[in-house]
């Protein structure tokens, strides 16, 4: 036999390697001989494809032989594990409960998260749709300057001239008193959109047909939940429900209620037709110069969305052109939005629905990342002390032939099995805890394991993390321990890894240290807001939203009747609230040189008695009175911030004037100038504004009551509306509330930053309330000496804290900085703000000193009042 | 209860008589029914039987052509012996009161 023909190396050592001690060479001898004779027979080649074959098959029994030869160490790994949560139900109560707070954690922010993602990915071809928005470099509205609206003949003409655009549609906001048979409801969030709406979008139908339910004039598809509240369980298609003072329209099919995880929530459409049917509004609806519809299209998918956002900058040359250079100013510009990222990226003007940010989701999973981090140095500190315990087991189990690599998988599967304990637990909570994560976060996230894969991958990863990250150091640890020392003495082996457990406190202590200050700002932060001096009073102000045009002529008398109330004070109308003044118009300002100058004004237009109800003051001139009968006609009030835009010293008598659109210009006299209100939100600087007298253009009636009497007061007012606008809904809201919603987001972010701070606080007190139990125990005899030899009491307690409270001044000292700087950075998105003094700082340090102390004084006051007798007799 | 597996294997060595071991056995069984065995499917079964009795073991002397490996050389206990018949004997009983079997057997010792 040739010494040429030898089997092939690799398959002969895999086989080797896989085989049993018991037949190893014997097989090894036998694929040999079979080997040999094959090659003879067949062929060197054949021979060696049969041997590797064999090297393959051979793979498949090693893993039988694993699981028998591991099963039974593991058996008695698992059962040393139970023995133990079982002896020490305290430490494995810590210990588990740490773990069960930061896996629920980690997985309720996971689901949150992964929740947030989920939206518009429902639609068929949600990798294709964009929305439109348009930019105006130089045009800045609420502090942006894109803006989610564009022209309503945008969408048709680009399906016109581009192939790639297989289908757009535009929509715009559709509202008013919806009614059937006499049954009248306010609606809001309806849209007029053309028929290619849903041909777009994949929205379900439930009847009508979805290519040509929206084709005709005068016809609306309603949701299914909207189609029960006028129809019942009637039949609604064929159907006339009526848009008051508007439109009849006729149903002409049902859709599925639009899922929460939609940025385009809407209850009904009306067809887009119906607008265009009105030929003066359709002529209107044709310039370029007026943006009021949302645009999406769907592009084909070899399209890459980038190139073709390039290809519309010749497209607005050639229609938006004029409007460009005069308005907008230079490089208006249409940008692509894709569908499924509008909910996390977007941020622009008149966005109307409740969009999350990208910055806020990286947050919570940093924060979701070391909370569990914190629970596994929690872990790791209290499975390292604990140990101490078990030398006597791991000095055993070493004399008797454990390998290292042994007790190390025997404390990493120990840390897996508390990991997977946990996780049980932690699916119970989640359950639990959903509905109120739901609450706070105002979204509606179910669990669902079925079927979510990335889910079910998380939780594992999380478990397997907690498990491997927190039992690799004691694995680590413990498997590094002599017999000799482990079978002998304690105190050696304690003193050994102090250094890794402080380091190991400090940093759980960081964390919750730079979670308490980020509370504590952002909680100052929002009482700032809420007590800043506004420059107006909404104390008892009641706004009651009116249905536009019903109360032509009668406004007066209504606001008469109102007053007949001696529980009413003061009645006022307007366009809007003092706080929320979201309209602007261009204007031109005399200026000081007597040029006119054209400017943006934000824009709010009030009845006289506006500026007396809300408390504005008046600085310059005079607020608008009944007495001055061309107050209506030609007289405004603007803010000191205007005056000062124009330079002007005395601003009374200077002249604004605007082009109205059909009518020719409008000039105004300014008559007074109002001190600065917050007419913005705090995130933004007070901005030029400009107060007009009403031109029936008021969309709210503003009510001052008298607290007392509340209910019978708000009956009156309500009876008082049914009476002038039978059919009605009477609908109204306190100023005070609209205000505090203005900052629900800051709300939820001290929500959530709350329950953050008090968790990572948490989880590390128990750690630490683990450790001193450790730590005393370990050192009852040295106490106990020290007492006979005369120590004192307290003299004990300090030597027992004082190591602790040194590791929370460091663990305050790099969590400063780290916090001002993420807090700083936060504060940034405020015009008013804060300045987190150094109180800021020594508040939360001293609260993390307060809360330590507490959790580790029982015990080392326990040992140190102890009688000496008990102490050194202990063992 | 002996599987299908133990019976091919016992049934295998009684064949071989003395020369049964794990080189032999492979090249009878995947004469005798056509696929190929591995190396692991021979062995694992045989260390379960001669755990329970069932076979016996020698391991011979190294020897040249075999790479110098030694061979593990099997033989049939008496308690396999009996075992083997009686698990034959069931088996027999069992498959005799069907007759689609008997024909399908006849089919095949016809051919």
């Amino acid at each position: 036999m040739g010494n040429n023909i030898i089997p092939p190396k690799i398959a002969s050592w895999l086989i080797s390697k896989f085989s049993h001690q018991y037949h190893q060479k014997p097989a090894l001898g036998d694929l040999e001989e079979i080997y040999f004779e094959k090659a003879e027979e067949e062929g060197i080649e054949s021979a060696k494809r049969w041997y590797r074959k064999q090297a393959i098959l051979s793979i498949k029994h090693l893993f039988n032989i694993i699981i028998f030869w591991s099963t039974s160490m593991l058996k008695n790994y698992l059962k040393i594990t139970f023995r133990n949560i079982n002896r020490y139900k305290g430490y494995s109560f810590l210990n588990i409960s740490g773990l069960v707070a930061g896996i629920t954690c980690s997985i309720l922010i996971f689901l949150y998260i992964q929740y947030e993602f989920s939206y518009d990915n429902f639609h068929e071809s949600a990798d294709n749709i964009y929305r439109i928005v348009a930019k105006e470099p130089t045009n800045y509205f609420m502090g942006k300057n894109v803006f989610v609206v564009t022209q309503a003949f945008l969408a048709p003409t680009l399906m016109e001239e581009y192939p790639e655009v297989i289908s757009a549609t535009r929509y715009g906001g559709a509202g008013g008193l919806l009614g059937y048979q006499g049954k009248w409801f306010i609606e809001r969030s309806g849209i007029y959109a053309d028929e290619n709406f849903l041909n777009v979008f994949s929205y379900q139908m439930i009847s009508g047909n979805r290519e040509d339910v929206l084709t005709e004039p005068n016809t609306i598809i309603l949701s299914e939940s909207q189609a029960k509240k006028y129809f019942g369980n009637n039949d609604p298609l064929g159907e006339v429900l009526s848009l008051k003072n508007r439109y009849d329209l006729k149903v002409t099919g049902v859709f599925k209620d639009i899922p929460e995880n939609s940025h385009l929530k809407f209850d009904f459409i009306v067809s887009f037709r119906t607008l265009l049917s009105d030929p003066e509004r359709a002529e209107r609806m044709k310039r370029w110069s007026a943006s009021s519809y949302r645009t999406y299209i769907r592009l084909d998918e070899n399209t890459e969305y980038r190139d073709f956002e390039n290809k519309l900058v010749s497209f607005v040359d050639k229609y938006v052109g004029e409007r460009a250079k005069s308005e907008a100013g230079e490089n208006y510009k249409y940008i692509l939005q894709p569908v499924k990222s509008i909910h996390l990226h977007s941020d622009v003007n008149f966005e109307g629905s409740d969009n999350n940010d990208m910055k806020f989701i990286y947050l919570y999973s940093l924060v979701g990342f070391f909370i569990l981090l914190i629970a596994c140095i929690n872990y790791i500190n209290l499975a390292t002390a604990k140990s101490l315990k078990r030398l006597r087991e791991i000095g055993i189990r070493k004399v008797v032939g454990a390998q290292r690599k042994q007790l190390f998988i025997q404390f990493i599967m120990e840390a897996l099995v508390f990991s997977i304990f946990a996780l049980v637990i932690s699916m119970l909570l989640i359950y639990l805890l959903l509905p109120f994560v739901n609450s706070i976060a105002d979204r509606n996230i179910e669990i669902e394991l079925a079927g979510n894969m990335l889910l079910i991958i998380c939780i594992s990863l999380i478990v397997f993390f907690v498990g491997i990250v927190s039992g690799s150091y004691p694995a680590i640890y413990v498997s590094a321990f002599r017999p000799v020392n482990a079978l002998k003495s304690k105190g050696l082996l304690l003193s050994k890894n102090s250094l890794m457990r402080n380091v190991l406190v400090t940093g759980q202590f960081l964390i919750s240290i730079v979670l308490i200050i980020c509370t504590i700002v952002i909680l100052t932060q929002i009482d700032y807001i809420k007590n800043k001096e506004l420059g107006y009073d909404l104390e008892n102000v009641i706004e009651v939203r009116l249905d536009r045009g019903s109360y032509n002529g009668i406004i007066e008398s209504l606001k008469q009747e109102l007053l007949a109330n001696k529980h009413i004070k003061k009645v006022s109308s307007g366009n809007c609230p003092p706080m929320l003044v979201d309209s602007r118009g261009g204007y031109h300002l005399e200026s000081n040189t007597g040029e006119m100058t054209y400017t943006r004004l934000y824009q709010v237009t009030v009845d006289y008695d506006y500026i007396d109800l809300f408390k504005i003051a008046i600085v310059e001139g005079r607020g608008f009175s009944s007495d001055h009968v061309l107050d209506l006609e030609n007289s405004v009030i603007i803010n000191e911030a205007a005056a000062n835009a124009m330079g002007w010293e005395k601003a009374v008598g200077k002249s604004i004037k605007r082009k109205k659109r059909s009518k020719s210009e409008q000039e105004w006299q300014v008559i007074g100038v109002a001190k600065n209100f917050h007419s913005l939100s705090m995130h933004l600087d007070i901005r030029p504004l400009i107060i007009l007298p009403q031109d029936n253009n008021y969309s709210s009636v503003f009510i001052k009551i008298d607290p007392d009497n509340l209910a019978e007061t708000l009956d009156f007012i309500r009876e008082t509306g049914e009476k002038f606008n039978p059919g009605f809904p009477f609908d109204f809201h306190f100023l005070t509330d609209e205000y505090s919603d203005m900052y629900k987001s800051e709300q939820r972010l001290a929500t959530i930053f709350t329950w953050f701070s008090g968790l990572a606080i948490l989880i590390a007190c128990l750690g630490l309330f683990g450790l001193i139990s450790f730590v005393v125990e370990s050192r009852t005899k040295e106490i106990g000496i020290r007492k006979v030899l005369g120590a004192k009491a307290y003299g004990n307690i300090i030597m027992l804290i004082k190591d602790f409270i040194k590791l929370i001044l460091i663990a305050n000292i790099i969590a400063w900085p780290v916090a001002w700087l993420g807090m700083n950075n936060w504060l940034q998105n405020y015009a008013y703000k804060i300045e987190p003094g150094i109180g800021v700082f020594i508040l939360a340090g001293f609260l993390s000193l307060l809360i330590a102390l507490a959790t580790i004084g029982y015990q080392s006051v326990k040992a140190s009042i102890s009688n000496p007798v008990d102490s050194l007799r202990y063992e | 209860m002996l599987s299908g597996h133990d019976e091919l294997l016992l049934l295998t060595i009684l064949n071989l008589k003395d020369s049964a071991y794990g080189a032999t056995m492979m090249k009878h069984l995947t004469k005798v029914t056509g696929k190929e065995w591995s190396i692991g499917a021979i062995y694992d079964p045989l260390y379960r039987l001669e755990k329970t009795g069932y076979i016996r073991s020698i391991l011979s002397m190294p020897t040249q052509e075999r790479g110098g490996r030694s061979k593990r050389v099997y033989s049939v206990t008496k308690k396999g012996v009996k075992a083997l018949q009686e698990h034959l004997k069931v088996r027999n009983e069992l498959s005799d009161s069907i007759p689609e079997l008997k024909t399908d057997n006849r089919l095949k010792y016809g051919k």
